[in-house]
């Protein structure tokens, strides 16, 4: 694995980026070998520019030699001549040998006069006209300071001489013994024999020499025979002077061409060696070796451009090829070849193109091969499909059936479920189901169900209905399959009105539940023999699965109705139910029991336990149930037991009477419920009813006491009682007496009062005057207390009967006696009130007042304001409950407006008598 | 001698007369107040022998009298009360009352138990003894009249006393209800199992770490009571 990794190329390079690459090491090489060619072709500018240096320089001790030669011979004779004092023989000899490189030697001194050269070998005696000639061109040539001073032969300029020709003349001054000047001695230098020494220079082919003297006039130049010419060179010199030696480059018009010249001046002579060549000649093999190495460079850049072509023609173009070929192959295309033009192609890759033309034929060969098989496979595999899907719809229809149940639990629904599935399964025209036996658990299904998908006629459909529901009918009689291929062409008892019609072939198959027919369905089509084996066992299947679920529908409904039944019936219940499993484990709660409590009802359903459901409670809510009491007698003996339980929630307490119950099925103990009454009204009526009975019996029993006892005391032997004693014993018995009967009298008009049997003698009588009268009885009774009554306006003739009113106000004035020992004020308000026809009374008392919560309830008999201030009085408790009794007789209202502390405003109305015009 | 005061209250005045003059017939020298506050005032001015107290009173009712007296002395009560039941009865004996009479009484029933209750406390006065009787840390002082308790003193009625130091006395015995009954308050009270309830309920509180699971005074059921001599370690 690590290998191939290794082997993987980073990054793919195309071929044409390997020849980018490939191409750098290239230009290197050409780079390096430009630069090696370069320095070359410098080297050998240097090596010819020393060259021609050298030839001047060569040129220059060959002058300098030569003219060293001619000055020492010359001045060996000088010395001579100075010496031998015109011994003109001797010099003559001497002359001789000095004779070489000298056209002519002239002695002109005092010592003698003469002359050598060729025409006079053995010396002769100048004329004085060259006498004469030499001594002007002395003067002319050189400076009289030179002759005196100069120790060494001279050099002249060119000159011309006698002949008219250009001579260079050299000098030696003639001294006598003393040293001064006397004469000299003049040689004209052999120019043919000079110019030899320079003609023989040949440095660069075509290359001249020019030697210049110190006047820079030409003394020698090959190809300037006469001076006329010379001015053609002259602007070329100019550089002498400025420099003594160096090179300069020019043009040539003598020879119309560039010339390149080296030059060099010589030392004492200060002659110039002037040696210049045609450029071209110079540099010719430097220029030689830039076109040899312009030629190399050509060369290589081709070689490798030709190797970049042959390259890319003959390995990439191919490689390209192939790939492009192996994409299509991979595309599964095999009509593709490689084919290369050239044949240059290296072998191994035309060998793989040759392979891989190989596999392709093979591979387009096993291709075609394959798909010949495979539309075989195919066609197996359609058909197999086919089939699949068939069972696929079948298992569909089934399963739709199936679940059609858990959808709805209307059988009608389900059935029209079915039939959408048939539909789409056989692709029948028609079909029709019958249904019977059905009970009531299913809904109001309908008889028949018929479903169409064809357009016919309503009338026609009605008819065809009929006649195939005959074959339904016939299913479900015989309890069998009919299958009839073609309506046409058949011996089955065939209504007249299918002999004819579309509809060619059916399958009736009924519907069945273990032994019992439920119904049957009907499938038609238009098409004769359209029902095979295989429909048939499918539908069959339809009707077996749909017999099932219309039987467990009538199951279902029948169990959910009865469900729903016994749950309404629980939750109608004006009792808390509880209903926990043999663990303890919680059943049911049903929502009464959980508003008792103050829960939501999904507390329940989270919470299975008792213990976990009371810790959901409401920490406000106090609850004290004897669950463990009663599950302990659950447990141990499984028997109806009672409890009682509290719930405080907000400071108000409610009772609840528990009822614990095992639930049974037959003998098995499954758990035990609870019902939980509510029952903190009779607990109110029980705490009323003590309280009723123990106020009444208080008030029966003081009078009684204090009768009883006085008597008793009266009675006793052992005891003489002083006559004011005795009278005061009977007095008491009396009085207690009298309060005995009306304590009695107000029971019994209560008693009358609840029972309707309450009778008064109502007149119209003037209230005002009454209550003034019982006021000032009052006021008398109880002097420690003021009356004050208040009549508003004018108060018409009220309707009452006046012994119950009077005590009305008994009640009304003794209870604001009783409960106002504080504030002795009692105002009596008598006010009409026109719009209601009525007058109202007040009796407002400064006292104790009543609680809110009591103001209602003091008006019902028995009922005594439960507060320690209160209790202290005595009451029987049944007056304001008569006085509500009386003035409700009457048609009037009695309320009371109270505060703690604040005083109690009673008030009653009574009705005024109907006014004149209303009798009318 | 100096003749007993009686304390007669009762806010009903013809009862509050015939219960007077019976008293005074029978040799009491009367005090009476027809309220609560006014029974109080009365109590504190006479210092009664024997106090005869209706529990419906104006302004403060015979109950919290009976508790307020308890507070500081161990004077007789007898407790009228009006409401037949029972309740009332055991609530008067709770609040500290010696004993009750419901209406309507008679005068012969009333002077009846007015003399049991005075025979009670002078059985007390008329047996004094110098001494104590210990069980475990409950030691009665019977010269004193004192009962300490972990060494700390408590309270008693004479009733009270008077029963703690019988069963005391029969220490480690099962004493029937009739017997107490009998012994304590008279042959007459030999039914009156609510009596004995009381005072063995308020003994406990009294004497008791934890009433509700008492270790000197134990029930046994539908027989009796016993007292235990506590070993203390």
């Amino acid at each position: 694995m690590k290998g191939t990794e290794g082997l993987k190329l980073k990054k793919g390079y195309s071929l044409t980026e390997y020849g980018k690459l490939l191409a750098l090491p290239v230009i290197i090489a050409f780079l390096l070998f430009g630069i090696y060619l370069g320095k070359n072709i410098l080297e050998k500018k240097q090596e010819l520019d020393l060259a021609h240096n050298y030839a001047v320089l060569y040129q220059v001790s060959k002058v300098e030699a030569y003219m060293q030669e001619r000055i020492q011979a010359l001045n060996i004779i000088g010395e001579q001549v100075s010496e031998l004092k015109a011994s003109s023989r001797c010099i003559i000899e001497k002359m001789k040998t000095a004779e070489d490189g000298f056209e002519e030697l002239l002695v002109n001194c005092e010592y003698a006069q003469f002359r050598l050269n060729k025409d006079f070998p053995e010396g002769a005696e100048p004329s004085p006209e060259l006498i004469e000639a030499a001594d002007q061109l002395v003067a002319n040539n050189f400076s009289q300071d030179e002759l005196v001073n100069s120790r060494m032969p001279l050099v002249s300029p060119l000159t011309l001489d006698t002949n008219e020709k250009e001579k260079i003349f050299l000098l030696k001054s003639i001294r006598k013994d003393d040293g001064t000047y006397c004469g000299y001695l003049l040689g004209a230098l052999n120019m043919e024999q000079f110019f030899g020494i320079l003609g023989t220079n040949d440095v660069f082919p075509s290359s001249y020499t020019i030697l210049l003297d110190n006047k820079h006039q030409i003394i020698y130049h090959p190809q300037i025979e006469r001076d006329s010419s010379a001015e053609l060179v002259l602007p070329a010199f100019k550089v002498l002077k400025n420099k003594t030696e160096g090179t300069q480059d020019y043009h040539s018009p003598l020879f119309k061409r560039e010339e390149t010249a080296s030059f060099s001046t010589i030392e004492g002579l200060n002659w110039v060696v002037w040696i210049a060549a045609p450029r071209f000649a110079i540099y010719a093999p430097l220029y030689r070796k830039i076109v040899f190495s312009l030629f190399l460079m050509l060369m290589g850049f081709f070689l490798a451009l030709y190797l970049r072509n042959h390259f890319l023609h003959n390995i990439a173009l191919p490689l390209a090829q192939l790939n492009s070929t192996g994409e299509s192959f991979s595309k599964g295309d095999f009509s593709h070849r490689v084919y290369f033009p050239t044949r240059n192609v290296p072998t191994e890759i035309s060998n793989l193109a040759t392979h891989f033309n190989n596999l392709a034929e093979n591979l387009e060969a096993s291709d075609t091969l394959l798909k010949e098989q495979g539309s075989d496979l195919e066609k197996r595999v359609i058909e197999r499909t086919k089939e699949l899907v068939m069972k696929k719809k079948e298992t569909a229809v089934l399963y739709a059936v199936a679940s059609s149940v858990s959808n709805t639990y209307k059988l009608n629904d389900v059935l029209n479920r079915v039939f959408n599935e048939i539909m789409s399964l056989f692709k029948v025209e028609f079909t029709i189901i019958s249904l019977q036996n059905t009970n009531k658990y299913l809904h109001n299904v309908n008889k028949t169900h018929t479903i169409w998908r064809v357009n016919y006629p309503q009338t026609e459909k009605l008819i065809y209905t009929d006649a195939v529901t005959r074959f339904n009918e016939q299913a479900i009689a015989d309890n069998r399959i009919i299958s009839i291929g073609d309506l046409h062409k058949t011996d089955e008892n065939v209504p007249l009105a299918l002999r004819w019609s579309d509809i060619r072939s059916l399958v009736s198959v009924p519907i069945g539940y273990q032994n019992t027919v439920l119904g049957a369905v009907t499938i038609t089509s238009c098409t004769p023999h359209r029902f095979g084996k295989q429909e048939i066992s499918m539908l069959q299947a339809v009707c077996s699965q749909l017999g099932v679920v219309i039987t467990n529908l009538g199951l279902f409904n029948l169990i959910n109705e009865e469900h729903h039944t016994l749950l309404a019936i629980i939750n109608s219940m004006n009792e808390g139910l509880l209903v926990l499993d043999a663990e303890g484990k919680i059943l049911y709660i049903n929502p009464l029991l959980l508003k008792m409590v103050h829960l939501d009802s999904t507390h329940w359903q989270e919470e299975k336990s008792l213990q976990s459901l009371k810790e959901k409670l409401n920490p406000e809510v106090k609850l004290e149930f004897p669950y463990e009491e009663l599950q302990d007698s659950f447990l141990q003996q499984k028997v109806f037991e009672y409890g009682e339980a509290s719930i405080t929630y907000k400071k108000e307490t409610r009772y609840y009477l528990i009822q614990g119950f095992p639930v049974m099925t037959g003998d098995n103990f499954i758990g035990y419920g609870y019902l939980v009454r509510d029952i903190t009204r009779e607990k109110e009526i029980d705490i009323l009813k003590s309280s009723i009975l123990s106020t009444v019996s208080h008030e029966l029993r003081s009078p009684l006491t204090a009768i009883y006892g006085s008597a008793e005391s009266l009675m006793r032997k052992d005891v003489e009682w002083t006559p004011e004693e005795q009278q005061e014993f009977i007095e008491a018995i009396v009085e207690d007496s009298i309060r005995l009967r009306e304590l009695i009298d107000n029971i019994m008009d209560m008693s009358k009062i609840e029972a309707g049997a309450f009778v008064l003698d109502i007149n119209p009588n003037d209230l005002v005057k009454m209550t003034e009268r019982i006021v000032e009885r009052f006021q008398n009774r109880y002097p420690d207390y003021r009356f004050v009554l208040k009549a508003a306006g004018d108060i018409p003739l009220v309707l009452f009967d006046e012994h119950r009113i009077e005590q009305v106000y008994n009640n009304l004035l003794e209870n604001a006696v009783k409960y106002s020992s504080n504030a002795p004020e009692i105002k009596i308000e008598i006010r009409s009130l026109p719009d209601q026809n009525m007058v109202r009374v007040g009796v407002i008392d400064g006292g104790l007042g009543i609680a809110p919560q009591d103001q209602e309830a003091i008006f019902e008999r028995f009922y005594r304001v439960n507060d320690v201030r209160s209790k202290q009085i005595k009451g029987s408790g049944v007056g304001l409950s008569i006085t509500k009794g009386i003035v409700e007789k009457h048609g009037g209202e009695i309320w009371v407006e109270s505060e703690l502390g604040q005083g109690s405003r009673f008030y009653f109305t009574l009705p005024c008598e109907k006014k004149e015009e209303e009798k009318k | 001698m100096k003749k007993p005061v009686a304390l007669v209250v009762d806010d009903e005045s013809n009862i509050l007369r015939f219960v007077r003059a019976n008293l005074r017939a029978s040799g009491y020298d009367i005090a009476s107040a027809t309220t609560g506050t006014e029974a109080l005032a009365q109590f504190e001015a006479t210092n009664p022998d024997i106090i005869i107290l209706d529990i419906m009173l104006p302004e403060m009712d015979g109950l919290e009298v009976c508790r307020r007296i308890r507070q500081v002395s161990d004077v007789p009560i007898i407790m009228i009360t009006a409401k037949g039941d029972m309740q009332d009865a055991v609530e008067g004996l709770n609040a500290g009352a010696d004993d009750y009479v419901p209406k309507p009484f008679a005068v012969e029933e009333l002077l009846a138990r007015v003399n049991a209750v005075m025979r009670r406390t002078k059985n007390n006065l008329a047996q004094p003894s110098t001494d104590k009787i210990k069980l475990g840390n409950l030691i009665i002082d019977l010269g004193q009249r004192q009962v300490t308790i972990n060494g700390q003193t408590a309270h008693l009625t004479p009733t009270e006393f008077k029963l703690l130091t019988y069963m005391a006395n029969k220490a480690d015995k099962v004493l029937p209800h009739e017997e107490l009954l009998e012994a304590i308050w008279g042959k007459e009270y030999r039914d009156c199992t609510h009596y004995l309830r009381v005072s063995i309920g308020r003994l406990r509180q009294k004497i008791e770490t934890d009433p509700g699971n008492p270790e000197y005074i134990v029930t046994c059921s539908g027989v009796g009571y016993m007292i235990r001599n506590v070993k203390v370690n």
